[in-house]
């Protein structure tokens, strides 16, 4: 289980992050959601463990994040960033066999590179397999470092200890047909036993595939449960100073906000 | 494809390398065998057998030049060729850009100005009695040293709020080039007769005075540090996606960076203060291997050692034969080639490389 105690977080003079609370089981996806400068980011840095939260604990399986050996937490946990910007012309399937280094000790060459080329099929970026980085779009980009992490927390079927991804924004330079393709890899990664953290920014693809939502406003929690909990119009008024009509989804059945026009 | 095939795509690179080390080893002995005095690949062989208690020795004044003078050189060659490329290679994983090299951002010229310095004021500051003690590794250990604080230098004025900006990198670089220069020229002016000549071998580089004194000092610190160098390279690779992606990868960044800083700046001294100051090899080899077999550092660190070893053994060939019987300084020889080609690199890749 991943869980976060009452994390807050000050930079100077600004309260970042003030006691937010949640967890997240094996098998469970929760989406944050959030205006920018909700703290989301900040969020994920210290779930990620990149920075110390002023006050309160991460832990992954009940133990404390700095009392996790680096490598060992490595092969149990990885981190999609938002952005990932590279100098040198690296193919694709040497960006996703980076994945596999946590595990040098315990894995073969021959072992790492079957592991990338099940999750580049998974990715939909097997066919670029030889290209190098600078060839592609900005999506198949993100769509490498997608089979990267996934190759990364891969999970032998006689291993039993949960894995945890965490996501931030994943799908903001996807188009709409591999955002959803995305977030059903991602689904599909929880429902085989994965925890899964990931920031969002839509809100019906986020209520859509999420098993819990998190609506961050201004460091504080304002919201916290199933997506029918938060997706409500009064959560949309608090967050974003919106008025929203919830819909149910014509065809998968969650909510759905949608947001008047706005006139000048 | 099949799994034959599949086992021989995969170690590409392998055989690209093992091909460039039996091309470095040709060029090696050729180079031997050029110079006032032709020495022919069998007698090579001999004189090195006949060292190692195998048959009987050549021409006794054939197998003096090749084992006293030649040998040592192509040998010396070799090392600092392939020191400056791998160190090229590391900081180019360290500063995440592939135009960082130690003499186009001051580290081989902090190297030479601490060197320098010794030279000049060494016989003042410190005790006679010292100097014979100690005299053999002074010179290595200032070169490391002044090697060591351009690189701290250099980290710190590149980066900016974690980041490390290439114009901030190039024009610290420019700046500590720049210092250092001025530096050997004021203690130009300081030194005697003799020191002035040596002066010039540092500013321009040369392996002339290369022999097995001096390569017994500084061989084993380059050796040491070929061997240690592909550590490296699972961490660079990560380091490569950014700082904080290697870090998710479960490597100590800080560790890394250590370990990089360090090592260019040993190898760099170890080169500088038996060659004085050679730029651009460590720009031009790892990237033509990048443009060859990719970015992957576990096969561009070896493989820079072997193509920069390589580089530096053809320069000096040339550096001895193109104006017989004097010799040009083989700085020149390769700044000659480098910097067109670190223009070319500049104009070809200017939207990547400046951003």
């Amino acid at each position: 289980m991943l869980k976060a105690e009452n994390i807050s977080v000050r930079i100077g003079a600004k309260q970042v992050l003030r006691a937010v609370d949640f967890c997240v089981q094996p098998g469970e996806m929760l989406a944050v959601l959030g205006p920018n400068g909700a703290g989301k980011s900040t969020l994920m840095r210290v779930l990620s463990g990149d920075i110390p939260p002023t006050e309160g604990k991460t832990f992954y399986d009940g133990r404390e994040i700095y009392a996790w050996d680096r490598k060992e937490l490595a092969c149990r946990r990885a981190v999609l960033s938002q952005f990932t910007e590279m100098h040198m012309p690296f193919r694709a399937v040497e960006i996703v066999m980076m994945g596999r280094a946590p595990h040098s000790r315990n894995s073969s060459f021959a072992n790492d590179h079957r592991i990338a080329m099940e999750v580049m099929e998974q990715a939909d970026v097997a066919h670029l397999s030889e290209r190098t980085m600078d060839t592609l779009s900005g999506g198949e980009q993100q769509r490498v470092h997608w089979a990267r992490v996934s190759a990364q927390i891969w999970r032998p079927p006689s291993d039993k200890a949960s894995r945890y991804l965490l996501l931030d924004e994943p799908i903001s330079s996807l188009d709409i047909a591999h955002q959803h393709s995305a977030l059903a890899l991602a689904r599909k990664m929880a429902d085989d036993g994965m925890a899964v953290f990931i920031i969002l920014h839509d809100l019906n693809i986020a209520a859509q595939y999420a098993d819990h939502l998190l609506f961050l406003k201004n460091g504080r929690s304002i919201a916290y449960g199933t997506p029918r909990e938060v997706l409500t119009s009064e959560t949309l008024r608090k967050g974003f100073e919106i008025d929203a009509i919830i819909k149910n989804h014509p065809v998968d059945g969650t909510p759905s906000a949608f947001i008047p026009r706005k006139r000048p | 494809m099949s799994k034959a095939t599949w086992f021989l795509w995969n170690r590409r690179p392998l055989f690209l390398l093992v091909f460039l080390f039996f091309l470095a080893l040709v060029a090696m002995g050729f180079s031997a065998s050029r110079g006032a005095v032709h020495i022919s690949l069998r007698e090579e062989v001999a004189t090195v057998l006949a060292h190692v208690g195998i048959g009987h020795p050549v021409d006794s004044q054939t197998a003096s030049v090749f084992w006293n003078i030649r040998l040592p050189r192509v040998l010396m060659g070799f090392l600092v060729g392939g020191i400056l490329a791998v160190s090229g290679t590391c900081l180019q994983g360290l500063f995440r850009n592939p135009l960082a090299d130690p003499g186009l951002i001051g580290i081989s010229s902090g190297a030479a100005l601490a060197a320098v310095a010794v030279i000049v004021f060494g016989s003042s500051v410190l005790s006679l009695n010292f100097r014979q003690e100690w005299g053999f590794a002074i010179l290595p250990v200032a070169a490391f040293g002044g090697a060591l604080g351009a690189t701290f230098l250099i980290y710190q004025f590149a980066t900016i709020g974690g980041e490390v900006r290439v114009a901030a990198l190039l024009l610290a670089g420019i700046a500590i080039n720049a210092l250092a220069g001025a530096g050997i020229g004021w203690m130009s002016y300081l030194a005697t007769e003799d020191q002035l000549r040596m002066l010039t071998f540092w500013g321009m580089g040369s392996l002339g005075s290369s022999n097995w004194m001096q390569l017994k000092i500084a061989g084993p610190i380059m050796l040491a540090m070929m061997a240690v160098t592909p550590l490296l390279a699972g961490g660079l690779n990560a380091l490569s996606l950014g700082e904080a992606d290697a870090r998710h990868l479960g490597f100590s960044v800080t560790r890394l960076k250590q370990a990089v800083v360090i090592l260019s700046a040993l190898g760099v001294g170890a080169a500088v203060s038996v060659s004085g100051v050679i730029g651009f090899l460590g720009l031009v080899a790892p990237h033509l291997l990048r443009l060859m077999i990719g970015s992957n550092h576990r096969w561009v660190i070896p493989g820079s050692i072997i193509l920069g070893g390589g580089l530096l053994t053809l320069a000096d060939l040339l550096a001895r034969t193109l104006v017989v019987p004097a010799e040009l300084p083989i700085g020149i020889v390769v700044s000659s080639v480098g910097a067109p080609f670190f223009l070319y690199l500049m104009v070809k890749e200017k939207k990547r490389l400046l951003s």
